[in-house]
């Protein structure tokens, strides 16, 4: 191929490069946005509910009973009164043998 | 022509590709907006769907961290609106309760901006309880737990995603009526007063009207035909409890005493003395039989007959025979003698009938008016560990008496002649016949009674069921020195004391032993009515608490009581006032469908709950049917209640792993069974077997407590069973053994205030699976 022609193709080389770099460096580029996040809503504290590792043994100590003065009981309320009559464990008996069958 | 020769070719060409390349550019910008467009926006919605989800799976975790473990959270706090409290009314069913609504979740807000992407979210979590428990005593409901999270990127928040999902919750009260009851046994049970298989119960640190109770029962008592079927603890000196009520019963100062002249140990509450003319009520005729009366008019009928025969040797004869040696020496004595006067008045006035009648005899009726006017009535009260060797008791329940309680005076309940099986008196009568049965074989079980107020005496209970205190009185004439004017002779009388015997109430004809007395005989809160040595078992054994006695009632209200006033004071479990179920037909129910997880074997129990000797408690747990075996399990962590509903449970040494964690067994049909090398077993759990279809006759479907012969269990929680045997064999507790039940404060009050912090009664369960799941693109909910 003589000069002319190589001059040609050069050129559509290094102009699609061109091309395709300027259109690179306008498409969206994202920012990465560093600012600290600010909470819409706290839930009190973030302290996580106790966890218990399964590995490790607690040596559960020797039970003692609780001095009077350290211990205020409450008002019962209106449920634990309730004595029920043999006709609620006819009910459960009932419930128990749909209910309380397990399917395996 | 040369290509170079062209003018204007190259730069037509170099024009052309920089067009060309243009259109490519321009054309490249625009598709963007098409399909480029969209599949980066379905990328987008992609990722945005699974920051949601990881949003709920986030605010889920938080929610149950804080739901049962975080008093101070908000989440703790809504959740429990749920219930109907002192201060407000339960919400209606179906209101939802928001829980929060504008949550950004954290940790996947960090996860998301970590990895360059500009992510903003917020969750919403919202209970709804659908369903609560149909039964009056359980106070559970059904609900679920809607989670939203919506996300979206920054600068595009018309391509928003919203993730909704739902689970179940199970929202319990645990509380109930049967956490009173430090004790509860239905059925009857010989060992309350087993000396050597003892039964401790420690109750609450009591308050007010906050107070332990006890039913102890008598369903199953054994077959006799003793109308009453009560059961009686047997005070033990030693062991008083500290309240008031038995020194006012009993008249008891503190300072033991013993019977004028005697050399017996000094174990008598206290002693009196009255001079028998005060029951002047009682027709002297029915102490004719009176041997100490009869000896000594034998005795001088003898003198007087040998005195006509010329005798030196006096030898006592009695009824016929002494009527024919009379007879002798009235023919051989002188007519005007004192001796011949005594014989013929003998003779001429003994009847044959009734095993020897005297009655009519001028002698005998001089001495039987001196004994009236002389004879002291002298009673004491002691307890049965003091009148009987009760550390040696017997498998029936019975003992030999101690040695002083069989010298001559002292033997009213305990004289150990043929006349009384050996056995003494007061077992002898009540293993008498009548109607063709044992009268009761379960009243002569002396022994000491459990130590129902702890091991030192200082923890109140209430009792309930027909359950009376015992002690005994023995009583006797004492014996006096008396001469008297007999047939014109000065004699000396010295009857010999007179044993006053235990003789049943209902037997007849009535002697002047179980005669009631028409006036009463000063002596304390016991009106004696009766001479006869008796046990005094007719007053409630909360009668040891004093007068005043306070608790809450069956309808919630705080009531003073005085024990002494009502007899039983409670002749069932206390309850709603129209109610009169039986302690029979008490039990625990459970609402299945408030039930948090469901096994159908023990097997698959144990293998999802334990892990490393650990048993994880979460609400009310159901297992179907299985044997149970806890004897591997150490600790458990958590609240809650395993309800096994047929078979029974194994279960060693278990601890509790903090402080406020409690755990309820239920067994509906089955019993528990202590399995352990260790000798002492600490269990720190509610145990309740109750056997499910209540079942008074049948023996094999009862709950129990089997101890398998430990010498120590103790039961921190409470205890509730059908029966309990301390000594049944192999399965009681070993010789020397103890049986300690402590009423655990947590149990009978899981709400109370533990050293300044409030405790929660209530258990939330929030299940593991999605019971709805949707992704919504575009659309809000919140």
């Amino acid at each position: 191929m003589d000069q002319a022609r190589w001059i040609v193709v050069f050129s559509v080389i290094f102009l699609m490069m061109t091309v395709l770099t300027i259109l690179h460096r306008f498409s969206v580029v994202e920012t990465i946005n560093r600012t600290p996040i600010e909470k819409s809503e706290v839930l009190e504290k973030t302290t996580k509910g106790e966890k218990v590792s399964s590995s490790i043994k607690h040596e559960a100590g020797a039970w003692k009973s609780p001095a009077a003065s350290s211990i205020k009981y409450s008002k019962p309320p209106a449920h634990v009164f309730a004595v029920e009559e043999n006709v609620s464990f006819i009910k459960e008996e009932e419930v128990k043998e749909d209910k309380g069958r397990i399917l395996e | 022509m040369s290509f170079t020769s062209k003018r204007g070719f190259l730069l037509y060409i170099v024009i052309a590709v920089m067009f060309a390349l243009a259109i490519m550019a321009f054309a490249l910008n625009s598709l963007k907006r098409g399909a480029v467009t969209q599949l980066a926006k379905n990328v987008d919605q992609n990722r945005l769907s699974l920051l949601a989800q990881s949003a709920n799976a986030e605010v889920l975790s938080m929610i149950r961290s804080k739901v049962n473990s975080d008093p101070d959270s908000q989440i703790f706090e809504k959740f429990r609106s749920v219930f109907p409290s002192a201060t407000a009314a339960m919400p209606p069913l179906r209101q939802p309760v928001v829980l929060f609504s504008n949550f950004q979740p954290q940790q996947t807000l960090s996860m998301a901006v970590n990895d360059g992407y500009n992510l903003k979210i917020k969750s919403k979590a919202v209970l709804t309880a659908f369903r609560e428990s149909p039964y009056n005593s359980v106070t559970a409901f059904n609900g679920y737990l809607d989670v939203y999270s919506q996300a979206y990127r920054e600068g595009f928040e018309e391509n928003l995603i919203e993730a909704h999902e739902r689970r179940d919750v199970r929202l319990v009260d645990l509380r109930h009526n049967l956490d009173k009851y430090a004790l509860f046994v239905k059925n009857y049970c010989p060992d309350y007063n087993n000396p050597r298989r003892r039964i401790v119960v420690e109750g609450i640190p009591g308050s007010g009207a906050h107070i332990s109770h006890a039913y102890i029962g008598n369903g199953n008592y054994p077959d006799c035909s003793d109308p009453d079927k009560s059961l009686w603890f047997d005070v033990c000196t030693s062991e008083l409890p500290g309240f008031p009520g038995f020194n006012t019963i009993s008249g008891y100062s503190n300072t033991l005493k013993k019977f004028p002249g005697s050399s017996m140990a000094e174990c008598l509450y206290s002693v009196n003395t009255l001079p028998f003319s005060n029951f002047s009520e009682l027709p002297i005729s029915l102490f004719y039989k009176v041997q100490a009366v009869i000896k000594i008019y034998e005795m001088f009928v003898s003198q007087a007959a040998a005195g006509c025969l010329g005798e030196t040797t006096v030898v006592t004869l009695s009824k016929g025979p002494l009527v024919e040696k009379c007879r002798r020496g009235m023919s051989a004595a002188d007519s005007n003698s004192a001796a011949y006067e005594i014989c013929k008045d003998f003779v001429d006035n003994y009847r044959d009938s009734g095993g020897g009648d005297y009655s009519r005899c001028s002698g005998f009726q001089k001495i039987i008016t001196t004994c009236a006017q002389e004879w002291k009535y002298i009673y004491g009260y002691t307890d049965a560990n003091s009148i009987w060797k009760v550390e040696n008791v017997t498998a029936g329940g019975t003992a030999a008496p101690r040695d002083w309680a069989t010298a001559l005076a002292f033997r009213g309940l305990s004289a150990m002649t043929e006349k009384f099986r050996n056995k003494g008196p007061f077992v002898s009568e009540n293993l008498d016949r009548k109607d063709s049965k044992i009268f009761n074989p379960e009243r002569p079980r002396v022994g000491k009674m459990a130590k129902i107020y702890g091991e030192s005496g200082d923890k109140k209970i209430l009792v309930e069921g027909p359950v009376y205190l015992r002690y005994f009185k023995i009583g006797f004439l004492d014996e006096f020195k008396k001469t008297i004017d007999f047939y014109r002779a000065q004699k000396e009388i010295n009857p010999e004391p007179v044993p006053l015997s235990f003789h049943r109430y209902d037997k007849e004809p009535k002697s002047f032993l179980n005669t009631r007395l028409g006036s009463s005989v000063p002596a304390g809160m016991i009106s004696e009515r009766y001479l006869m040595s008796r046990a005094v078992d007719s007053v409630p054994i909360n009668g040891l608490l004093g007068n005043s006695v306070q608790y809450f009632d069956g309808d919630g209200r705080e009531v003073t009581m005085n024990p002494y006033s009502t007899s039983p004071n409670f002749d069932k479990p206390i309850q709603k006032t129209g109610s009169s179920v039986p302690g029979s037909r008490f039990g625990r129910l459970i609402d299945f469908k408030t039930v948090s997880w469901n096994y159908p074997s023990p097997q698959q129990f144990l293998m999802d709950r334990v892990s490393n000797e650990t048993l994880f408690v979460d609400g009310v747990m159901y297992i179907e049917k299985g044997d149970l075996d806890l004897s591997g399990v150490k600790q458990f962590y958590g609240k809650g209640m395993i309800y096994l509903g047929s078979g029974n449970c194994y279960i060693g040494s278990l601890k509790r792993y903090n402080e406020r964690d409690h755990l309820r067994l239920y067994l509906r049909s089955g019993d528990f069974s202590i399995k352990s090398s260790a000798d002492s077993v600490e269990i720190q759990a509610s145990l309740s077997a109750f056997f499910y279809p209540f079942s008074k006759k049948s023996q094999t479907q009862q709950g129990s407590l089997l101890l398998n012969g430990k010498k120590e269990v103790k039961i921190v929680g409470n205890l509730l069973v059908d029966y309990l045997y301390t000594s049944s064999g192999g399965v009681g507790l070993a010789d020397g053994g103890v049986l300690k039940i402590c009423h655990d404060p947590i149990i009978y009050d899981p709400a109370a205030n533990l050293d300044g912090e409030d405790l929660d009664p209530y258990h939330i369960s929030i299940g593991p699976v999605k019971t709805l799941f949707s992704i919504n693109a575009g659309g809000k909910t919140f």
